[in-house]
Formats: structure tokens, sequence, C-alpha cells
């Protein structure tokens, strides 16, 4: 059994709040192989972004443990720190502020390189600009163009670029397509894959639109409140959902399909709230249709099939 | 007050019928044209999923319908309105006045902006009523407030608190109640469950259709989302370049059997659930520039059929049993 | 997909020359933009226009003559061509403000932008120190400086800088603020820069409109600041001309000749009007809100 490429124990990560402490992100497990994606699927609060950040090191973790191929991150010094940032790397959801509006597209994507890469001959990083730019589908003329004359969808390729700029194996993808026009969505994801395939990339592919994730993903995690209520791999949640707020989930999303119109379809009442001291348990509990005094206390991870994990004691 | 209207209103079956609609935006350094020839009509308490992309033209749709397109910068230049037998376009402004919020309302995409901060939410929905129905005493009004928050799901005790003390879920209902209170004959919603989540999202589709039920207004909705509108409306209307490109009920258009090859392509590019593919077909190429008027179709640039024809003269609706599609591919196959 | 190489549209032109457009457009700024050139230009060719020698040569025989061919502006009581002594004052009044500002700026940015990022005590004690600052009115700060250090321009040049730190500090802060949690700083931390090299090459470029702004309107407050200054006796002494000097040492023969009051006045209004409509300007025009 292979090392897997990332994988976190128990991660945990708090915010002091004015309000009290926010559980932003509670005791995750996961693990991402190389090569593959894993879908982090959740609402509003649910911790999905944090946790990206958490994994990248970009916000101090509280406690737990990010592994590396097999190496815990957390304590590493700022020089080994430097070596594995350029495996690391992510991109943002909004193409409008994920770009510094003063630099060209070639700054921007030579930054990375300018700053911690090992190449340091102005004539190696253009062309490996130039590299990269082909890549991701960027015409070559676009170089000296501006983030502000470029749309939605050029500017997102020029955010994919500057993250790949330094090789990485892993990326955090951070709803890379959800501010973007839906034909061209899907040139995007599209590209995602592809370099997927050519590179082994592993992903982490956070967005809250489950039909886009079961597209690009091989394993989904879903999120509520900052704890993980379901993992699987994609083809077995889709088919099988366990956990309450998965089926709820699903149930939610509007589909294309006509003759689910006639069906009394489930919906989920109630609201998210912030989980600042929360109580111990589950926290869908109090939305929960089928929520019993055992799940204030009792919401272990189970796993009730092969591959597949649920926090919740009914199933 | 429905009996009223009914009286007064005059033969037609449609509540709303927009012919070659054309308004563009004279902005500092080029005249956008946003919309080019849009004709649309709506019958009485229909349900009309507009779908477009950003640009598509649907918002500026929604505000000439209610002449609130920015001051002097928003310019209809052709085209006509007809809501209820009256011609929108030639009426004076206090004529309009009286028709936005109480016979045509609309809900905005963001309940965060949507609603005044400074004021309870209680007050807003109660300035519709002092609005519109000068006559009405005030303890009617107060029941009247009552009664919407009730049927939208916020507890009217709730009703002297600030729209900062409600989450985003509950900001959109009390918008909803806000464009419901006069009891409208036409409500136009621009993307209203965008900024929500999904769960959220299907509770404000199943109370906008709850609502439509009881006050039978005809709902005109603007989304990107093809689920959306299969969820909520019988008839579409897909908008591309700044004109209707194809229409019809929603079986029509959703059995995917006769698209415009622009529907066809949305179809095709969108992720879902009961979509088994494995790789997703994008439509080629970008949006048409709206600052140029296309000579002829408008979608000419990135369909996949597009042919000489095509590029040079704009084609007209090919119709069948209501489900028109504006495609020269349609329109050669009649003969024509 | 097509790329413009001529600029035909408003939405591609970047920030930078969308400010200038429509600061060009506004027309109260571009009439301050004249009027400051003028000032600025006619003060720079001062040795050309008069020697210094007429500023401090005493001709007992011309004084008091109101303005004629000979003395464009009048003589003074000593007979000092005021012509002479507006223009080398002017040098003084203009170009101290500027390395006020200058001074300021740079120490104001130091402590905003170290403050603004790193947050934490830094933060508050920095932050603490502009309160200090801020406390005590800006006149009189410098006032107590110059009282402190003695006269001299450069000595009023440093105290009226102090006073102005703090306001630096602030909007420094305040931009950095902002700017710290975007997007693009994420992704540059993500590769792992560091938070010097975020500050000058990610932050400071993008803040600094609303810092040009309060810059310019501090450059006019500035000059009338070192004039009132002058006026008091502080800092710039006679017999060194300085358009508040000026009026200050001629305050006696104000009412039997008022030009020699009224032309000083004048110039101060004119270049703090000037720097004032810019300064509007400048903030009109870095505002995408304000209607064209």
């Amino acid at each position: 059994m292979a090392v897997p490429l990332i994988e976190t124990v128990n991660l945990k990560k708090y915010f002091k709040t004015g309000k009290g402490m926010l559980h932003a992100v509670e005791e995750v497990n996961l693990k991402i192989e190389e090569g593959k994606t894993l879908g982090v699927v959740g609402e509003s609060g649910c911790g999905k972004s944090t946790l990206g950040r958490t994994i990248l090191r970009l916000h101090p973790a509280t406690s737990g443990q990010v592994l590396f191929n097999g190496q815990d991150i957390l304590k590493c010094n700022k020089r080994e720190m430097k070596k594995v940032k350029a495996d690391m790397q992510m991109v943002f959801q909004d193409p409008y502020s994920s770009l510094d509006p003063r630099m060209s597209v070639r700054g921007l994507i030579s930054e990375p390189l300018e700053t911690c890469g090992d190449i340091r001959d102005k004539k190696e990083i253009s062309r490996r600009v130039e590299e990269i730019m082909e890549l991701c589908g960027l015409p070559a003329n676009h170089a000296n163009l501006y983030p502000h004359e470029l749309d939605g969808g050029l500017r997102q390729r020029v955010g994919l670029a500057r993250a790949m700029t330094l090789d990485p194996k892993f990326i955090v993808c951070d709803e890379p397509v959800s501010a973007l026009d839906v034909s061209i969505q899907a040139q995007i994801l599209n590209l995602l894959m592809d370099l997927q395939e050519q590179k082994k990339l592993s992903y982490m592919f956070i967005t809250h639109d489950l039909c886009v994730v079961k597209h690009i993903s091989d394993e989904i995690m879903v999120m509520y409140m900052g704890q993980v209520v379901e993992r699987a791999k994609t083809e077995e949640l889709f088919e099988n959902p366990a956990h309450p707020y998965t089926k709820a989930l699903l149930a939610a999303i509007p589909t294309i399909d006509l003759s689910s119109r006639k069906k009394e379809r489930f919906v989920l009442s109630g609201e998210v709230s912030n989980p600042i001291d929360p109580e111990p348990g589950c926290r869908f509990a109090h939305r929960c249709p089928y929520a019993t005094d055992k799940c204030k206390k009792d919401n272990a991870v189970r796993e009730i099939a092969e591959g597949h994990f649920v926090a919740c004691n009914l199933c | 007050m429905s009996e009223e209207r009914k009286n007064g209103a005059r033969e037609s079956d449609n509540l709303l019928e927009i012919s070659d609609l054309h308004v563009q935006y004279n902005t500092d350094d080029a005249v956008v044209h946003a919309l080019n020839g849009l004709s649309l009509k709506v019958k009485k308490g229909a349900k009309l999923g507009l779908v477009g992309e950003t640009g598509a033209g649907k918002t500026t749709l929604a505000l000439s319908v209610l002449r609130l397109l920015p001051a002097g910068v928003g310019e209809i230049t052709e085209g006509s309105i007809i809501y209820d037998g009256d011609d929108l376009l030639k009426q004076p402004e206090s004529f309009m006045l009286g028709l936005r919020g109480e016979k045509i309302s609309m809900i905005f995409q963001d309940p965060m902006t949507s609603l005044n901060p400074t004021h309870t939410v209680g007050d807003q929905i109660l300035e519709v009523l002092d609005l519109h129905f000068h006559e009405m005493p005030r303890e009617e009004k107060n029941r009247k407030v009552d009664d919407i928050l009730t049927l939208v799901g916020i507890p009217p005790a709730r009703k002297n608190e600030f729209p900062h003390q409600f989450s985003g879920g509950m900001k959109q209902r009390i918008v909803i109640a806000m464009a419901l209170v006069a009891e409208p004959e036409l409500l136009l919603a621009d993307e209203p469950t965008t900024a929500l989540d999904v769960t959220i999202q299907a509770q404000i589709l199943e109370l906008m259709r709850d609502l439509k039920e009881k006050y039978n207004s005809a709902v005109i909705l603007i989304t990107h989302d093809l689920g959306v509108v299969a969820q909520f409306c019988d008839s579409v209307a897909v908008v591309y370049g700044g004109r209707v490109v194809e229409y019809g009920t929603v079986e029509q258009i959703y059995a995917r059997e006769k698209n415009h090859p622009y529907t066809a392509g949305l179809f095709n590019c969108i992720p879902d659930l009961s979509v088994k593919a494995e790789r997703l077909t994008p439509i080629e190429g970008r949006m048409a520039d709206p600052r140029v008027v296309a000579q002829g179709c408008c979608f000419a640039e990135r369909c996949k059929h597009c042919t000489e024809i095509c590029k040079s003269r704009a084609p007209s609706a090919y119709e069948e049993d209501g489900h028109g599609i504006l495609c020269h591919l349609f329109t050669k196959k009649e003969g024509a | 997909m097509f790329v413009r190489k001529s600029k035909k549209s408003l939405s591609e032109y970047s920030t930078g020359e969308l400010v200038m457009f429509r600061f060009r457009k506004n027309k109260l700024a571009m009439f301050g933009v004249v009027l400051l050139s003028i000032i600025v230009i006619t003060i720079l060719l001062a040795p050309l226009i008069s020697s210094y020698d007429a500023v401090v040569e005493m001709n007992m025989a011309d004084r008091f003559q109101s303005p004629n061919a000979k003395y464009l502006f009048g003589t003074d009581e000593f007979g000092r061509d005021l012509f002479a002594r507006i223009l080398y004052g002017g040098r003084i009044s203009m170009f101290a403000s500027l390395a006020v500002i200058g001074i300021a700026f740079v120490i104001g940015a130091i402590m905003g932008g170290a403050a603004g990022y790193l947050g934490g005590r830094v933060d508050t004690i920095l932050m603490r120190a502009v309160d200090v600052l801020m406390a005590v009115p800006s006149v009189l700060l410098a006032m107590a400086i110059i009282t402190a250090l003695g006269n001299g321009v450069w000595k009023l040049i440093i105290a009226l800088a102090v006073s102005q730190v703090a306001r630096f500090a602030r909007t420094v802060r305040a931009s950095v603020l902002t700017l710290r949690n975007v997007e693009y700083v994420e992704a540059a931390r993500c590769f792992g820069a560091s938070s010097l090299k975020i500050i000058l090459k990610h932050i400071l470029p993008n803040g600094i409109g609303p810092i040009i702004v309060s810059a310019t309107i501090t450059l006019g407050q500035t000059i009338l600041s070192i004039s009132s200054m002058g006026y008091l006796g502080l800092g710039v002494a006679s017999p060194t001309p300085e358009w508040g000097t000026i009026i200050s040492e001629n305050k006696m023969n104000i009412g039997t000749y008022p030009y020699l009051g009224l032309i000083p006045g004048i110039c101060i209004c004119l270049a703090v009007m000037a720097v004032n409509f810019i300064g509007d300007g400048l903030r009109d025009a870095f505002d995408p809100k304000t209607k064209n």
C-alpha cells in the first residue's frame, strides 16, 4: 500500500473570536493518493476552505498532523517548508481578486519562480513561462496583457498557470469554477482533468456544487459545520448516500431531469449556524429529521462499507 | 382587489407582451447593445424561466419592463412592452410609480444589499403598503405585514429587528415578502437563489412555488441554472446576445430533441447528477461583444453548425406548437 | 480569443489609466493643474527673472511704492522689491511643503505598513504612538518642536513633518489592512514570498490611491502651516523671504499699504486652492462610483 501523498490526522483549526472559540475544522482525517482527487463538499460555514488553507499552512493549525509523503509539515522549520511549499499550491475562487491587477500575465506566472524557484537565469524563466502558458491553454500573445483585459475564464487559466509554475504535486482548488459562466466552467474543468492526467497531480477540490465535484473527484468528503459527516468513493456516495445531511444535499440539487418534478422532494428545514463553542456530538442533530438523544453524545466515524465512512450512529 | 383588475383587464390571454425590444447603454466610450430585438410573451399566472449567461441581457430586460434602467445611460430605442393592454413605454412616470411594487414586483439577486440596514424589516414591508394603499387603515396594514411574514416563514415577533440580525436565506424571504405583500400580478425574480446555499435554495424555491399558487402571480424567474428552471418553471425562454433564441414549454425544451445550438450546448456542458458523461463538452469561444451588433445570427461565431447564411442574415423564428427556435437550421427545413 | 492592441474601450484601461481619464475630465482639477504649473514654473525660473540681490537689497528711496512698471508688486518699507521677495519666498513655501510631505510620508508609511501587515503587538504600540501624536493639535506640536529646535528652514520642515506623520500612518495602515487579506496576497504567501516582499510588491502599489489623495490634500494644509509659522515668526526668519513672513513683517503697514498684505495673501490662496482642486480631483478620479 503506497504512502498517500497527503494525509491529515485529527486536524483541528479553531479561531478565537469575540463571541467565543470558532471550531472551524474539527478532527479531520483524510488521505489523498498520488494522481487522485478528493472532492470536499459542503455549504457555507462548513469549514472546507479553512481546511484547504490549513493544509497549506496558510493558517496555523490548532492541533493534529498534516503529512506530505509521510513527513509532518506542521513541524517543519522555514527552510524545510520552503522545499515543500513548491510541491503544494492553490488555485483560488475569485478570478478577479486572485490576480494582482498591476502585474502582467508574464509577471504573475513568473513570480513564484523568481521568489523561490531555483532557476535564476532570465531566459530560462521566460522559457518556463511560455511552457506553462501553453500547458494551460493561454495564447503566447497574452503574456503582456493585464488581468483587467482578460475575461473570467482566461484569468482562471492564469491562476492555474501560476500554481503550476513550480511543478507541484498537490493543488488545493478552492471553488475554482464557481465564479465562471457555465460554458467556461466546462473548459476549465476539462483543463484540470487533462493536467492531472499529464502530470499525475493530486487535487483537493473544494466546492459547494455536487454536480461539478462528481465529474472530477475519485473520492468525496462531505462536511457540515466543521465536521466530516461522510466520506466515500464518488460512485458509492451518489449511489448509497448514508448520512442524512448527504441525502438532504442530494435531494436539494435542482436537476434537469424532469421526471423528478412530480416526486415529493424532501426539503431540509432550518439554517446553518456558526460553530462557536459548539455542543459535543453531531452538529447536524438540530436539523436532522432522525435525530435522537444519543446523537448529542455519539457521532463517531464508522466504516459502513469498504472505504465508506459515516459519522452517524444511526447508519 | 383581484376582482377590480379582472373587470378592467383587456381581452388578451397574455399579461405581458414584449415585441422587438432594443435597449442600449450609452457609456463614455461605446454604445453597448444589450437587447437586440427581444420578443417575449408571458401569460397570466405563468411561470417563465428566462435562461442565459452573464451579459445575455436578462437583467436589462427586467429593468426595462419596470423602466428602471440607469438614467441617462440606458435607453430603449425600439419596440414595445405591453402590460395588460397598456404600452408601458408610452406611459408617464406616475403610471409606472403606481405599477411598481403593486402590479409588478421585482426581487434582486443579492439579499444582502436589497434591504436597507437602518430600517427594521417590518418597516420596510410596511413601506410598500404605505406607498400603494393610502386609504388602508393602519391596523389592517400591520396585520398584512404580520400575515406575509408568517407566510414566508418568519415569526412576526421579529418584525422590529434589523436586516443584519437575519441570515442570508431569511433576508431573501423578507425580500420576497416585500415583493408579494401588495399581491402583484407579475413577479420578476432576478437570480433569487444564486447567492444562497443549495439547501436554502430548495427552501426558497418551495416557498416561491407555494406563494405563487396562493396569489396566482405570474413569475419570470431569471437564472443561469437549467436545473432551477426545470424544478420551478412551466415555460422557458433562452436568451443569448440580447435576443430570445428559443422558447417553449419546459417539456418541449428539456426533451432535447429539437433545440437551438446554444441551448443544446448548455445542456452538454452542465455537469448534472443524472448525466453519466465522463467529460463535459464546453461551448467553444466567448460571449459576443455587445458593442458590436452582429450582422447575422448572434451565435454564429460559436456555433458548430454555422453556415454562410448564418453569418449574413439574422434568422427568423421557426415555430411548432408554441416551441420557437431562432435558427436557420430549422427555418431551412420549412422549405423557406 | 482576440487581443486588442489599441485601447478601444474603457473596460480595457488599467486602473491607473482610468484614474487619469476621469481626472482629465474634471475641469476644476485641470484648472488646478494649470494654476499650480504656472506657480511652480514661475518660482523655478526665479533666478532668471530677478537676482537674489533684489530680495535683500534695501533701497530706502524707493520704499512703499505701489505696484508699478519698475516694481511689479511694489516695494516694502525697506524699499525691497516685493516681486522678487514673493518669487524667492515661494520657493521656500512650495518646496518646504513638498519636503514635509515627503518625510512625513516615508516615516508614516513605514509605521502604517508595519502596523497594518504585522498586526498584534506591533500594531498596538505603533497606533498608540499615533494616537498620542494626534491628540496634540498639529500646529501647536510644530510650534513646540521649533521652539525647542530653534529657527531655520530645515528645523521647520522637521517640526511640520512630525506633526503630519500620524495622518499618513493611519492612511497607509488602512490601505494595508484592506489589502492584507486579498487573494493575490494569499497566493504570494502560498509560494513563500516574504512579508516585506509582499508589502513592497503587492500591497503598496495597489493601495497607493488613497495615500496620494491624502498627500495632496495635506500639501495644501502644509503650505498654509508654513505661512502661519512664518507669520508667527517661527521657522523662517527675516530677511529670508517666505510668504507668511512677508505678511508678518509688513503687518504694521498693511493698513496704509494694503498691497503689502494682499499680494502674498493671494499667492498663498492660489497655491492652496490649486493643490486642493487637484486633491479633490484625484479623490473623485480614484472613486469608481463617481459619475462621469
